[in-house]
């Protein structure tokens, strides 16, 4: 299962940050491509809804995939390896916007941002689920 | 893991104790609601606050200020210190912020927040707010009451409201609690709001039924909270139940605060 989550940013101080996510944008079947290395594994038509979809709107974008055990959540080598290939295309269609990739598991997750005007990609400290019920995903 | 000293309200969950201690609750306003408010969080084990309230207590707040004492009076304690006091002297491994100035001025705290009591006066105070939350994805839960003293000699009224604005669902304008024709109402009235009456029991009622919402968003102990929470309070028959409007709101997204509002205001182009 992978999808897109949109993002927009609110500064807590110079060192923290707020990464607000207001919906996700499902990938349709015909989108994934197969690769036995991978449980799951995007095309080229994703990347580009996804890179057109910064372009239209008014947020980020943060490719979000789910790794199918419980606990902490840690990316994979594929992941590693693809993950900013992807994030260098999406700050090259926005350098004004966070994009970011997040893993989830079936209890946690794990989420690495890229910020405008931050060197290194900050890793998500606190998770909040905002809902009925809220979830609080603790690293 | 829930430690024996909340043996008691262990049927909120296996992991409510951790839910409860990792959120972090701001309170805007600490007189007679949010005084309650934060006693009863401490109480629940909640650690983590922001306080917000320029005031100090008066001799006319001891009829509803919960743990203000007449020492307080008698040194101009500032609300936000008596809240304090009461969270710290109930759990002491609490940690609360304060701020003794208007909440705008420190509206940047709010971003920290999981959940946010508005406790403040007035219709502009609500919206304001209620955007403020809204922009930063926080769930408010707003309480207030007002009394009626009927100008014929007929028995006065006690109303209030308990209102969750909960991001994406509809907000206190959809709902109808907030309108133009209270604002305009309300505006004209600026700089003579006059002395509101206040009692200590119905801003119980409705500070314990907007910390009940609170523990149910973040424990899902009931596991039947699952929309929008409009309850009206009319004192004179010590009821509180949902408000009608609640059974015609449309479920569509809320229009007054859109989701491409979100994040810090930026500078755009033209």
């Amino acid at each position: 299962m992978a999808t897109f989550f949109s993002v927009a940013v609110g500064r807590i101080d110079p060192d923290r940050l707020l990464l607000l996510i207001p919906n996700y944008h499902t990938i349709p079947d015909e989108d994934y491509i197969d690769d036995p290395r991978a449980g799951a594994r995007i095309g080229s038509a994703a990347i580009r809804a996804a890179l057109q979809r910064i372009l239209d709107c008014e947020f980020g974008q943060l490719h979000v995939h789910l790794h199918e055990h419980k606990g902490s959540p840690r990316p994979s080598t594929m992941d590693m390896r693809e993950t900013p290939r992807l994030i260098e295309s999406m700050v090259a269609t926005d350098a004004t916007r966070a994009h970011g990739a997040v893993i989830l598991s079936h209890d946690s997750a794990w989420a690495k941002i890229w910020v405008p005007g931050i060197k290194q990609p900050v890793l998500a400290t606190k998770i909040t689920v905002v809902g009925f019920p809220f979830r609080f995903l603790q690293r | 893991m829930n430690s024996p000293s909340f043996s008691r309200q262990s049927f909120l969950g296996s992991m409510s104790q951790s839910q409860i201690e990792h959120c972090v609750v701001g309170i805007v306003g600490l007189g007679g609601g949010g005084s309650h408010v934060a006693q009863q969080l401490a109480h629940l084990g909640f650690l983590h606050y922001y306080l917000f309230d320029k005031d100090h207590i008066e001799g006319t707040n001891l009829n509803r200020l919960v743990g203000g004492t007449q020492a307080d009076v008698d040194h101009a304690a500032l609300k936000v210190d008596i809240a304090r006091r009461v969270t710290t002297s109930i759990r002491p491994q609490a940690v609360a912020e304060t701020v003794s100035d208007i909440w705008q001025n420190r509206a940047d705290l709010l971003k920290r927040c999981d959940l946010i009591f508005g406790n403040v006066d007035g219709y502009d105070q609500r919206r304001q707010l209620e955007a403020t939350a809204r922009r930063y994805l926080v769930p408010l839960i707003d309480i207030g009451m007002d009394v009626v003293v009927p100008k014929d000699g007929s028995a006065p009224e006690i109303s209030g409201q308990v209102i969750l604005s909960m991001p994406g669902e509809p907000c206190m304008t959809c709902m109808g609690f907030l309108n133009e024709t209270a604002l305009t109402r309300e505006a004209a009235k600026y700089g003579d709001a006059g002395i509101n009456p206040q009692v200590v029991w119905s801003n119980g009622v409705l500070a314990s039924s907007a910390v009940g919402i609170a523990v149910d968003l973040v424990t899902d102990w009931s596991r039947s909270l699952r929309k929008r929470v409009y309850l009206c309070y009319r004192g004179s028959t010590g009821t509180l139940t949902p408000h009608v409007r609640l059974d015609y709101l449309s479920d569509g997204p809320c229009p007054h605060f859109p989701f491409n509002h979100l994040g810090d205001p930026r500078f755009r182009p033209l």
